[in-house]
């Protein structure tokens, strides 16, 4: 084994150990909170970017989260399924969706793809509004706490979101295999085909790729995701609704946040999400403070890191080289100059 | 020497497509650059006037280097392109279309006197001066847009291809129409697959294999020979 | 919905229609052209179309500048504003799309926060274009929704002769139907964006003129903007000048007469779902090409 990869896999033996203690080290109900998000949006934003490989960005996560979470909400709180039943469910509503608006939507180009999804997201919050015999309507609804829970024996280990900790690692889990798949997919043959896609489309279609079928597989696939995140966000918060402010998590702000956050990460790196999700959402909680000037400062970087640092955070060490002979040159530069 | 080429080299995306070509078009003459598709003849244009920038090489125009500068600079200097595909402005009228052409000149009289003359020249584009480019037929359509090259005034003319699509009779008709040009005093930079046409006008011929200069020279000297004909020219 | 709807209600509701359209006419030409010619959608435009609001609320109500001539004045600085936008945002990105989208998003955001913090949040009012109403024929029309109507058809005019009679409106009717032909007739690619982004946002602050001085505004007005401009681009045909002002009024006065006869929300739904059929069936809108 190179010596890279030695470090870069102690890198990750660390970080995995520190994700698996963080709830046991930080004693804080409201910041274990914060990492049960973060870990959701890093699922949203991972599927956005997966989505992302085959070349079209999608503003729709927003809205298939809703749907993922209302679906897996309402189907244990009326029904009483449990909760594990219906988060799969939830996932696989979106997935049907999202397959069924794939067809059309890929046939759209570009930029008006885009602007699809985003309204699709409004479409979804509008009807989770106006079929208030389902939903509970405008105001939303919220349901006692429903915890999934595992029987493994003997013992019976419930979900809770009492302390946050049991349900943090549900989170971990349910993330973290799904970003397996993700990461798989990604690495295989299927994952090559996504490539030859984004890069040459005209190319990959002369040597039989069906793109149509591809592109609705992958964002299928991404909305599956992208359902289960909702779901366990519904279960976390047990309270969903529709209203229209940016602090709604099914509001379209959000779907900006996750491309915020890919863009920010850098968007080539499977670990660029991990890295904009997690700094940029602990930036917004240490910024409490200064909360009105959030979207200002969220405006600025993502600006910054787009005429900076174009591959984003994830590719850092590719930027010191360059800088570095920016720098260098300039001063050499100014040397030579009076000859 | 109007135009020159030192030494192109064009990659598109590590492919190389032109290999170090070397040439020169004497003002006043025509000259023809010769070849199947993708010898490099588009590419060469596209490299003279700009919208190509080469890897390496020279190119100079009227004692002026141009390589790498941007295309509404080299057009600036007196250089009329009729791109290959036409690249009309399908949703503008013909006579929109040519008060583009004239977009760089600033004498109105002068311009007033180009589209006088073009109109003479080809009566078909006043007849359907109001009629949107898009309902033009193929050949009116490539008319239009050697008239709208024109309307600029340029120096050097560099045609791609016009013949494309055409019937034998209006490829017949271009070629006229390339000589009248010339009787106009402009140079012209022929880039065609028709050998016939082509060397039917011009004083000069190119012949392009896969981004390099397999033969050239006058064409009465070309003609000349029977192998030459043959194998490079398939007359 | 109980009560009956009068004549009143109804000259009413398509006065409001036309007007809203022109309000929307004025923000989706901008969007289309600039759609048109750079090939961007600049997510910007909403918070464009709301700075020419601010910026009239700051020369009139604020310093007591005559309204029209704060809203003259607002058109040309949020006209320099769009060239500086250009210059500096838009044209280093050289077209690589994820870019763009990320600039004129982050933009957005700036722009809103900005105007918030110097402005502070309540809702605003401008003053009325014209107080009062016209009697006709017994029913009373408002002034003021009448102003407005007319301001955003002459500007709808005046943009349509520079780009039909004007030798630098012909250059970007061509450069928006063929690049590259256009290049090759020596038409400056960098002028071209520069010009549209300034006409562009110019007409949006007029918009938001008027939207402010009917209505009310608010530094988050842009997003609602935004939306109505995409849809009508999109019913309307994009890069279409004649499918903008179509699209704007099909949609204000469908939005005014839904909302007459089934609430606001069906208003605010319908085109929604309008846009999305329209982009999956017919793309091209109305009159757009391409």
């Amino acid at each position: 084994m190179t010596r890279q990869k030695l470090v870069k896999t102690l890198v990750m033996v660390a970080l995995l150990l520190l994700i698996c203690l963080l709830p046991l080290i930080v004693s804080n109900v409201y910041w274990r909170h914060i990492f049960i998000l973060i870990a959701i949006m890093i699922l949203a934003t991972a599927s956005m970017r997966a989505i992302f490989l085959t070349g079209e960005v999608s503003l729709g996560t927003a809205g298939f989260m809703l749907l993922g979470g209302y679906s897996s909400a309402l189907l244990s709180a009326k029904l009483g399924l449990s909760p594990w039943l219906t988060m799969l469910i939830g996932g696989l509503f979106a997935a049907a969706v999202a397959a069924a608006v794939g067809y059309p939507f890929f046939r759209i180009k570009g930029i008006y793809f885009v602007i699809t999804t985003l309204l699709l997201g409004f479409v979804f919050l509008y009807l989770a509004g106006w079929l208030s015999n389902l939903t509970g309507g405008w105001q939303g609804f919220c349901f006692f706490e429903i915890s999934p829970q595992l029987t493994i024996g003997p013992l019976t280990i419930t979900f809770t979101t009492k302390t946050n900790i049991e349900y943090y690692y549900l989170t971990i889990i349910v993330v973290g295999l799904s970003l397996f798949v993700l990461y798989r997919m990604e690495h295989s043959r299927i994952g090559l085909v996504w490539s030859s896609i984004r890069e040459a489309d005209k190319l990959a279609q002369s040597v039989g790729v069906n793109i149509m079928a591809q592109k609705v597989f992958i964002f299928t696939v991404a909305c599956f995701f992208t359902g289960i995140a909702g779901a366990l966000y519904a279960f976390h918060v047990h309270a969903l609704s529709p209203t229209s402010t940016p602090a709604n998590i099914f509001h379209f702000f959000t779907s900006v946040y996750c491309l915020m956050y890919m863009v920010v990460g850098g968007e080539g790196s499977f670990f660029g999400p991990f890295i904009g999700t997690t700094l940029l959402m602990l930036m917004s909680e240490f910024t409490r403070g200064i909360q009105e000037y959030r979207p200002l400062v969220y405006g600025g970087v993502l600006i910054l890191i787009v005429f900076f640092m174009p591959k984003g955070l994830a590719a850092i060490g590719e930027y010191f080289p360059a800088w570095y002979r920016k720098l260098v040159g300039r001063f050499r530069r100014k040397a030579l100059s009076p000859n | 020497m109007l135009l020159e080429i030192k030494n192109l080299w064009v990659r598109y995306e590590g492919a190389e497509v032109l290999k170090g070509i070397s040439c020169e078009v004497e003002e006043g003459t025509i000259v023809t650059f010769l070849g199947s598709n993708g010898a490099g003849k588009t590419t060469t244009l596209r490299a003279i006037c700009g919208l190509k920038a080469p890897d390496s090489g020279e190119i100079w125009f009227n004692g002026k280097r141009i390589d790498g500068n941007s295309p509404q600079n080299i057009i600036k200097q007196g250089i009329g392109h009729v791109l290959e595909g036409r690249a009309l402005f399908p949703y503008m009228t013909v006579l929109e279309n040519l008060k583009v052409g004239a977009f760089l000149q600033k004498d109105r009289e002068q311009v007033a006197r180009n589209l006088k003359e073009i109109f003479v020249h080809f009566p078909i584009l006043k007849e359907r001066q109001q009629q949107p480019a898009r309902t033009l037929s193929g050949g009116e359509q490539q008319m239009l847009t050697i008239a709208r090259a024109l309307m600029g005034s340029p120096k050097l003319l560099l045609l791609d291809e016009p013949s494309l699509g055409l019937s034998p009779m209006l490829v017949r008709e271009i070629g006229k129409i390339v000589r009248e040009i010339h009787q106009r005093g402009v140079t012209v930079l022929l880039v065609e697959q028709n050998a016939r046409l082509a060397l039917g006008v011009a004083q000069r011929c190119y012949v392009l294999e896969t981004g390099s200069i397999a033969l050239y020279g006058e064409t009465k000297d070309l003609l000349k020979s029977d192998q030459i004909r043959k194998a490079y020219l398939g007359l | 919905m109980g009560t009956a709807i009068s004549g009143q209600d109804i000259v009413q509701c398509i006065m409001n229609g036309f007007c809203m359209g022109g309000v929307y006419i004025l923000i989706g030409l901008g969007l289309t052209l600039i759609l048109g010619i750079m090939n961007i959608l600049q997510f910007a435009h909403g918070e464009v179309y709301m700075l020419g609001a601010f910026t009239v609320y700051f020369f009139c109500v604020m310093h007591g500048v005559n309204l029209y001539a704060a809203v003259f004045i607002s058109m040309l600085t949020t006209a320099v504003i769009g060239l500086i936008i250009e210059r500096i945002l838009l044209r280093p990105l050289k077209g690589v799309f994820l870019s763009y989208v990320c600039v004129t998003t982050g933009l957005s955001l700036i722009l809103q926060t900005v105007v918030m913090l110097l402005f502070s949040k309540g809702v605003k009012q401008l003053p009325s274009l014209w107080k009062g109403t016209f009697d006709v024929a017994g029913m009373f029309v408002s002034k003021e929704r009448f102003v407005a109507i007319v301001i955003a058809l002459c500007l709808t005019l005046a943009l349509y002769t520079f780009l039909k009679r004007t030798k630098y409106g012909l250059a970007m009717t061509a450069s928006a139907q063929n690049r590259e032909g256009s290049l090759m007739q020596g038409i400056n690619p960098n002028v071209m964006s520069a010009m549209v982004v300034a006409i562009g946002s110019g007409l949006a602050a007029v918009g938001g003129a008027l939207g402010g001085s009917i209505f009310s505004l608010d530094p988050y007005m842009g997003g609602l903007a935004f939306m109505k401009g995409i849809t009508l681009i999109v019913i309307g045909g994009m890069g279409s000048l004649p499918g903008t002002v179509v699209g704007g009024l099909i949609l204000g006065v469908s939005e005014s007469v839904l909302a007459l006869f089934f609430g606001s929300q069906m208003g605010i739904i319908l085109p929604l779902i309008l846009v999305i059929a329209f982009l999956i069936f017919r793309p091209k809108g109305l009159f757009g090409h391409d």
